[in-house]
C-alpha cells in the first residue's frame, strides 16, 4: 500500500544564478513520519528546505512539490506556512524593531484567519506562548525583544521552535536547529520537537549529528549529496555514517 | 515656470488692498524686498532639487481671483482626538479660546499691537508671507510657568476655490524657566488647488524647555511651505518632531540658533512619501555660543516615483567650543523609481568640537521580509511591519501621550498606503 503522502517532492531541480544546486530531488514524506536528511556541507540540504518555502532567488528549472496534493511552487511563501508547512531556518534572520510577540501572534492568527478559525486575543495569545515557552525554558522577557534581535545562537534556535509550537504546523522542516546548541538547549529543543510528534504530523530534521536523532529518533534517514538524495534508509543508516562519514557515499554517488 | 511667470505688479496691487493696520510698515518692507527676491529657483543652491512651480502658480491664480465660494469647515479629527488648547487657522482665518487659555499663556494679535517688528522677513517666502498677512499671532508662555495641557495650533484648509494660496505667522515666546508642548498640526482637505506658507517663530528664552511635535498631512494634491526660525537661550532646549506624510510638494526650512552656552536642540523628522510627492527638508543649525548641542536624526521612507530631499547643516562658529553636533539620516527606498538626495553638511571654525554625521539610502531587507512571510504573514503585512519598525525609530521618540497615539495611527495610515501592492 502506498503511504498517504504529504509532502510530494519529485525530481527537483533549482539553482541560484547560474549555479544549479539540486539535481533531481525525490521525495515522500506521509503524516506521523520522522525524517532526517544528513549530508556533507555544500550538499544542498538549505537550498532544499529554501525552495520548499519559496524564496524566490532560488529558481525551479524542473521537477515538481505537492503538498497535501497541492502544487506548491505556486503558492506565495505566505501561503504554503498558512497551509502547515513550517520552516526553522539555519540562519534565523534578526529583524531589528519588529516584536516578537507581534510576530507569533500575527503568524498564528494568519493561519487560524486561513483556516476559518477566530483570531485569538491579546489575553488567550500571551496565555498560549507563555505555556510554549515554558515547555522550551524560554524566559517570557523575549516576547517583548525584537525578533531575533540581539539573541545568541542558541536563542535564536530556541525561538525558531518557540514559532513551530506556537504554529503547530502539519510540516515542520528544521534546518540544522541542532547546531550550535549545548546539550541543555538540545534537550529543550527536542522536547519542542518530540511535543509535536503526531499521527496528522510530520517532522524532517536537517542535521549534521547523531546528537540529535539520540533524542528524536527518525523513521527514514536520506544522505543529500551534490542536490540529490544518494541514499536512504531507517535510523541505521544514521549510526552508520556517525561511524564511517560521507565519503563512501560519495563514490557511490560518482560511480 | 520661472519667477518671470509670477505677475508682481497684481501682487503688489494686491498687497496694497489689505486694510492698513500696526503690521502695514512690515508688510510694505516685506513686499517690496520681494519684488525685488521674487520666489526662488532651482539655480539658488538651497532649492537646487526643488522647483516651486505648482505654489507659484496656485499663489498666482490665488491673486487674480479673490473672490473666495462660500467657506464650509471639513471636521478635523485632531481636534477630537488630542485634548488641547487649539488655536485654529482655518483657510488662514485664525479662532481660539479667548476665554478658555491654560494659566501663564496669553496671545496677541499682531495687527493691534506695537510689536510688528518681530516679523522675521529674512527669506523670500517670509517676504511674501509678511506681505500678505491680515494679522499674525503672538502668543507668550509667561516665565517660571509649566503648561501642563498642550497649546495645538492647527493650520487647516478646506477650500473647493479653483485656487487658494494662505500664509500664516505664529509668534511663540516662551519666557525663562517656562515649558510647554505644542502639535502643530497642518492638514487640508477639500477639492481645490492650495497653496499654504506658514512661518513659525520660536522664541526660547534662558532654561525654557520646548517639546514640539509638527505634523503635515495635508491633501495630495496641496503644496505647502513651512519655515521655522527658532532661537535658544542659555540652558534652554528645544525638541522638534516633524512629520510629513501629505502634500504633492512640500517644503520645510528648519532654522535653529543657539545662542547661548548649554543651549541644545534636537531635530527628529520622519518623512512618508509615495506616488509624484516631493518632500524636501532643510534644517540648519547655527552654534553661535559655546558648549551647546544639538543632534538630529531624520528618518524616510519612500514609495511610487516620489522624490525627497534632505540636507541638514550644521554651523559651529568661532567661540562655540565644546559644541557636540550630530546628525543623521537613514532612508528606505520601496520602489525603483523614488529617488532621495541626502547631504548631511557640518561648518566648524571652533575648537574641542565633536560633531557626527551620516547617511545611508537602502532598500528593504529582503531576507527580513521572507522570514515573515514564511511564518503567513502577507507581503503587504510584511512590509508594513518593516517599515513601522524603521518609523518607529522616529515615532517613539514622542512620549506616551494622545499626541503619540495621534501620529502613529496617522502614520500607520500612510504606511498602509506605501505598502499596498499596487504601489
Ligand atoms: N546565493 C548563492 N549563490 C551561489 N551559490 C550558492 C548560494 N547560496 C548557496 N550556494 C551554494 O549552494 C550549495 C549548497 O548550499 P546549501 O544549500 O547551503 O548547502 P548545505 O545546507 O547542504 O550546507 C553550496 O555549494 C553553496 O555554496
Ligand atoms: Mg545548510
Amino acid at each position: 500500500m502506498p503511504r498517504n503522502h504529504m509532502l510530494e517532492i519529485n525530481n527537483l531541480h533549482a539553482r541560484i544564478g547560474d549555479a544549479t544546486i539540486l539535481n533531481g530531488v525525490t521525495l515522500s514524506i506521509g503524516a506521523g513520519e520522522v525524517h532526517a536528511i544528513m549530508g556533507p556541507n555544500g550538499s544542498g540540504k538549505s537550498t532544499l528546505a529554501q525552495v520548499i518555502a519559496g524564496h524566490s532567488d532560488y529558481e525551479v528549472v524542473d521537477g515538481s512539490v505537492s503538498f497535501f496534493g497541492e502544487d506548491m511552487l505556486q503558492l506565495e511563501p505566505e501561503e504554503r506556512a498558512q497551509r502547515g508547512f513550517f520552516l526553522g531556518f539555519q540562519y534565523p534572520v534578526e529583524i531589528a524593531g519588529v516584536n516578537n510577540a507581534y510576530l507569533l501572534k500575527a503568524a498564528l492568527n494568519a493561519k487560524r484567519s486561513y483556516l476559518g478559525e477566530t483570531e485569538v486575543d491579546a489575553f488567550e495569545f500571551l496565555k498560549l506562548a507563555k505555556e510554549k515557552m515554558k515547555l522550551l525554558d524560554m524566559d517570557p522577557s523575549f516576547l517583548n525583544r525584537g525578533v531575533n534581535e540581539g539573541f545568541s545562537g542558541g536563542e535564536k534556535k530556541r525561538n525558531e521552535i518557540l514559532q513551530m509550537a506556537v504554529l503547530e504546523p502539519n510540516l515542520a522542516f528544521l534546518d540544522e536547529t541542532d547546531s550550535g546548541l549545548d546539550i541543555d538547549a538540545l534537550k529543550s529543543v527536542a522536547n519542542g520537537v518530540n511535543a509535536l510528534r503526531s499521527k496528522e504530523r510530520a517532522i524532517v530534521l536537517v542535521t549534521h549529528y547523531q546528537r540529535l536523532l539520540d533524542y528524536i529518533k527518525p523513521d527514514f534517514v536520506h544522505v543529500l549529496s551534490n542536490g540529490k538524495i544518494v541514499r536512504s534508509g531507517d535510523y541505521m543508516l544514521a549510526e552508520e555514517l556517525e561511524n564511517k562519514g560521507y565519503d563512501w557515499l560519495r563514490e557511490v554517488s560518482t560511480g | 515656470m520661472t519667477t518671470h511667470e509670477f505677475d508682481q505688479a497684481v501682487f503688489q496691487k494686491c498687497v496694497a488692498s489689505i486694510p492698513d493696520s500696526a503690521l502695514s510698515a512690515v508688510r510694505h518692507a516685506a513686499a517690496a524686498e520681494f519684488g525685488q527676491s521674487g520666489f526662488p529657483t532651482t539655480r539658488h543652491e538651497d532649492w537646487r532639487y526643488t522647483n516651486l512651480a505648482p505654489a507659484i502658480a496656485i499663489q498666482q491664480k490665488s491673486l487674480l481671483e479673490r473672490e473666495r465660494g462660500d467657506r464650509q469647515l471639513n471636521p478635523v479629527d485632531v481636534i477630537d482626538i488630542v485634548e488641547a488648547c487649539w488655536i485654529r487657522f482655518d483657510d488662514g482665518e485664525f479662532s481660539f479660546p479667548l476665554n478658555d487659555l491654560p494659566p501663564g499663556v496669553t496671545i496677541n494679535r499682531l495687527a493691534d499691537s506695537e510689536q510688528a517688528s518681530v516679523i522675521d522677513v529674512k527669506n523670500s517666502l517670509s517676504q511674501i508671507n509678511a506681505a500678505l498677512l491680515r494679522d499674525a499671532l503672538h502668543v507668550t508662555i509667561a516665565a517660571g510657568v509649566t503648561i501642563d495641557r498642550p497649546i495645538g495650533l492647527l493650520f487647516a484648509e478646506h477650500s473647493e476655490s479653483p485656487a487658494l494660496a494662505n500664509h500664516a505667522r505664529v509668534i511663540i515666546s516662551v519666557e525663562k524657566d517656562a515649558s510647554v508642548q505644542i502639535l502643530e498640526a497642518q492638514l487640508s482637505s477639500g477639492g481645490g488647488d492650495v497653496y499654504i506658507n506658514t512661518v513659525t517663530q520660536l522664541l526660547l528664552a534662558n532654561n525654557a524647555n520646548v517639546n514640539y511635535v509638527r505634523l503635515q498631512d495635508c491633501a495630495d494634491h496641496h503644496v505647502q511651505t513651512n519655515r521655522l526660525i527658532a532661537n535658544i537661550g542659555s540652558r534652554a532646549k528645544l525638541t522638534h518632531l516633524a512629520f510629513d506624510l501629505g502634500a504633492q510638494l512640500a517644503r520645510n526650512d528648519v532654522e535653529v540658533a543657539l545662542n547661548d552656552s548649554d543651549a541644545s536642540v534636537t531635530l527628529n523628522g520622519l518623512y512618508l512619501a509615495d506616488g509624484a510627492q516631493h518632500i524636501d527638508n532643510h534644517t540648519r543649525v547655527d552654534h553661535a555660543a559655546g558648549p551647546s548641542f544639538s543632534e538630529e536624526l531624520y528618518r524616510g521612507i519612500l514609495n511610487g516615483k516620489s522624490r525627497c530631499v534632505f540636507n541638514g547643516k550644521a554651523v559651529v562658529h568661532e567661540g562655540a567650543d565644546g559644541t557636540d553636533a550630530a546628525q543623521a539620516n537613514h532612508n528606505l527606498l520601496l520602489s525603483d523609481d523614488a529617488e532621495v538626495d541626502t547631504k548631511p553638511e557640518l561648518e566648524i571654525y571652533a575648537d574641542d568640537v565633536k560633531c557626527s554625521h551620516g547617511a545611508t539610502v537602502g532598500q528593504l531587507d529582503a531576507n527580513a521580509l521572507f522570514y515573515l512571510r514564511t511564518r503567513g504573514l502577507d507581503e503587504e503585512t510584511a512590509k508594513h511591519a518593516i517599515t513601522k519598525a524603521f518609523a518607529a525609530e522616529i515615532v517613539e521618540t514622542i512620549a506616551p501621550s494622545q499626541i503619540h497615539d495621534y501620529i502613529q495611527s496617522r502614520v500607520d495610515a500612510k504606511l498602509d498606503q506605501l505598502t499596498a501592492k499596487n504601489q
